[in-house]
């Protein structure tokens, strides 16, 4: 047998299929070709090693609650085709208008008798709902449930009626923690007033009228929806947990939403469709026109100098309150029938508003800002970008374009996946507006796509950039962690690697990334040859972080594992 | 020795097909009428099948997914997905075949869906040492080939997965992910080329 034949037949050989012929000419030739043995030893290695690997045991606490979401899942199912199944079917525009009128019967309720509401207990108890998927677990002090429609005045709330539809509101020094049934949290703080607006396997929705909540939200599955609205603002979630607080004003412009992201991401919307997706750590303050993201009012500020004093919150979104005088109407419909979930009335309506040829350009494209929002909201992320690519076309004010590029640039990047097309609209974001409001996360963006198509020289280029142009940002230590890891993993330029390791270090020693960096370090001393400084960063390693994920590796790479081992 | 061992082996997989054929009938039918009756939507039944094959579809899923929040979502998505096709499962596939193909389909949407910023999750590269060698290489090893099992593409991962770790057949791949036996062969046998590539150095060493 030839090294051609044999190489041919490696796999089959390894998985013993080759006939017992053949098997024997490949053992033959393989005691005389070493090549040809390395070839198979490794191949042979490495299927005994997938064939090991391990696979972590679960306990039957883990099934019984996966067993818990299927059921509930199946659950909704079935409910679903009993509906399919027995309801009249109504037109879809007679739905709509049903929305709309709903949108505004609540609308004019919450601001005319929001102070005058009645509270009250339902005392029914056959309509206690054993399968109710909100349920109270938790009551501190006085608190109080109320609907419109009742009579009755301060009666203490009925935990085992039904939630759905009912203002919940807690006295001072009081709090209440409800629960949905895949073990989702909301916590009501004193002084609070929320309305459960709907509560079913599909949509959690709730509003805030006064106070301060805090969500502890577990993952939605898809076309879940989480959602807590105030009369400015709005939080979508998909699994995250978050504080909000809403201080009513009785001029609607004071009030003010705040969003203390926790955990995850929140889209926050304000009444206005301004958007932003603010991380975890983060928070923004929402009021009608604006939504104000703290931690980037420097570079705002930066780049509109020509702005007045008195505007010293800068909106995050281009989008103005000045706007709608034309067709004002229609807009608001569409907004409503958005906010009713009506999305694809909403796109009709909209769709007709921006093809009218004599409109004014402002409000073409609040239009077609408000469709790309609600393509996205039917996650049909491909339509949105087309919507967002007319707005960049069409759009006559810079703050316009600059939204849409870096919204068409994120959708592109975490909806659709598109990386390459993420990467032409990020490098486009950043030449047509260097020092725009997203200006830091495209360039980390894009340094992170860059490395992860393996582009390891122009993403360590846009690190740097991103280390120097921005040195007093939050995120420069994870910025430095993945340069440095760029340099060691991926470049094997340890001298380089080294140097940003003992920065994270000594500038952010408490930092999440200081564990590994120190880590890291160590092993680029050892790359380096430097052993004495290297056990020795090891050795540190180990006192500091004595139960860190490193030290297995640190203990063996410092020699103490093997002096133990051999002491025994 | 190598000609005793093999028909020693052949010897023990003929008796494991003559004791399952002689079972198989019982086997085949109650588990045909389980499936009817999951399908017809008796949950209790449904329930049976979860308790049956929720380890299965664990293993593969967590396979190739690895990252525990997927794996949960995607272990009950399979579930789901089996619910709501059990009525139109004709039987033409054994079942494990069905749910298998299933599995595979809802862990690859997962990993297409998976967003760039969780490639910060595959980070346990080690850089090769020098000394203590042995013991180093035999405690990364098999984070080293879950990392080289990342890196290669989507279709030969999951074949490599399906053969290699999960010792299902070529042709059971095939008739799971519905392609040609050749293509399975190929995708296999480059997927491993692929990962030996990126482990030789360590391969060698070991």
């Amino acid at each position: 047998m030839r090294c051609s034949d044999f190489l041919k037949n490696l796999h089959q050989f390894a998985n013993n299929f080759l006939s017992d012929e053949l098997r024997e000419d490949a053992v033959v030739h393989m005691n005389e070709c070493r090549n040809c043995s390395d070839e198979f030893n490794s191949l042979k290695t490495l299927l005994q090693y997938l064939a090991q690997m391990p696979v972590p045991e679960k306990d039957d606490s883990y099934w019984q609650n996966i067993n818990l979401r299927i059921s509930s899942e199946i659950k909704q199912i079935s409910r679903e085709k009993d509906c399919n199944k027995s309801i009249l079917s109504f037109s879809r525009s007679s739905l709509g208008k049903w929305a709309i009128a709903a949108t505004l019967l609540i609308s004019v309720v919450s601001v005319s008798n929001y102070f005058s509401e009645k509270f009250f207990a339902k005392q029914n108890s056959s309509s206690v709902q054993e399968n109710s998927l909100l349920k109270i677990v938790d009551i501190q002090g006085q608190v109080f449930g109320d609907l419109p429609s009742d009579t009755d005045v301060k009666k203490p709330i009925d935990i085992k009626t039904s939630l759905e539809g009912k203002t919940i509101r807690t006295a001072a020094s009081s709090s209440l923690r409800l629960q949905t049934d895949d073990k989702s949290f909301l916590d009501v703080a004193e002084k609070t007033s929320l309305l459960i607006k709907e509560c079913n396997q599909k949509k959690q929705s709730f509003t805030l009228k006064q106070g301060t909540v805090t969500a502890q939200v577990n993952k939605r599955i898809a076309g879940q929806t989480y959602q807590i609205t105030t009369a400015n603002a709005s939080c979508k979630v998909v699994g995250t947990r978050f504080n909000l607080s809403f201080k009513d004003n009785p001029d609607p412009k004071e009030s003010q939403t705040i969003l203390h992201v926790l955990d995850g991401r929140v889209l926050f919307v304000n009444a206005r469709g301004c958007s932003v997706m603010v991380d975890s750590g983060y928070y923004a303050v929402a009021n009608l026109d604006t939504i104000i993201m703290p931690h980037l009012k420097r570079i705002v500020k930066k780049d509109k100098k020509a702005k007045s004093k008195n505007d010293s919150k800068d909106p995050v979104t281009p989008i103005t309150s000045k706007e709608p005088i034309l067709k004002g109407d229609a807009l608001k419909a569409a907004s409503a029938l958005m906010e009713s979930g009506s999305l694809d009335e909403a796109i009709e309506e909209l769709r007709k508003i921006h093809s009218i040829s004599d409109l004014p350009k402002n409000i073409r494209i609040k239009a077609l800002q408000k469709e790309a929002h609600c393509w996205k909201m039917k996650q049909n992320y491909s339509q949105a970008i087309k919507t967002l690519q007319q707005v960049l076309n069409q759009a006559n004010s810079e703050n316009q374009k600059e939204y849409a590029l870096f919204q068409i640039a994120s959708l592109q990047r975490n909806e659709i996946h598109d990386f390459n097309s993420a990467i032409l609209s990020l490098k486009q974001y950043l030449s047509d507006f260097p020092q725009g409001i997203w200006a830091e996360e495209a360039c980390i963006t894009l340094a992170e796509l860059y490395q992860l198509q393996k582009h390891y020289s122009k993403a360590s280029d846009l690190y740097q950039k991103f280390i120097s142009q921005y040195p007093k940002s939050i995120r420069l230590e994870s910025v430095l962690y993945s340069l440095g890891r760029i340099y060691s993993r991926d470049m094997q330029d340890c001298n380089k690697a080294l140097s940003i390791y003992s920065q994270i270090e000594s500038q952010y020693p408490n930092s999440n990334f200081a564990e590994d960096a120190l880590f890291w370090k160590a092993e680029c001393l050892f790359q380096l040859k430097r052993i004495s400084q290297s056990v020795s960063a090891y050795k540190q390693y180990l006192t500091r972080y004595p139960d860190g994920k490193w030290v297995t590796e640190a203990q063996i790479r410092s020699g103490y594992k093997i002096t133990a081992e051999t002491t025994q | 020795m190598l000609g005793t061992i093999l028909s020693k082996r052949k010897f023990l997989v003929n008796n494991l097909n003559n004791e399952y054929s002689s079972t198989n009938k019982y086997i085949v039918d109650s588990e045909k009428k389980l499936l009817e009756q999951a399908a017809k939507g008796d949950n209790e039944a449904f329930s049976q099948l979860f308790l049956k094959y929720k380890t299965l579809v664990y293993r593969v899923v967590y396979r190739l997914l690895r990252i525990q929040e997927d794996v949960d979502d995607a272990v009950q998505q399979t579930f789901i997905e089996v619910y709501k096709s059990l009525p139109g499962y004709e039987g033409k596939s054994k079942f494990t075949t069905w749910l298998y193909r299933i599995a595979v389909n809802v862990s690859i949407q997962h990993l297409r869906k998976r967003r760039s910023d969780t490639f910060s999750d595959f980070d346990p590269e080690i850089l090769p040492s020098e000394s203590n060698k042995d013991n180093l290489e035999h405690l990364e090893l098999h984070k080293q080939i879950e990392t080289a099992l990342d890196a290669i593409p989507i279709k030969k991962r999951v074949v490599v997965v399906l053969h290699d770790i999960e010792e299902r057949t070529m042709e059971e791949i095939a008739a799971i992910l519905n392609i040609p036996l050749g293509t399975v062969k190929s995708r296999l046998f480059h997927g491993r080329d692929e990962m030996r590539k990126k482990l030789q150095k360590i391969l060698e060493s070991v």
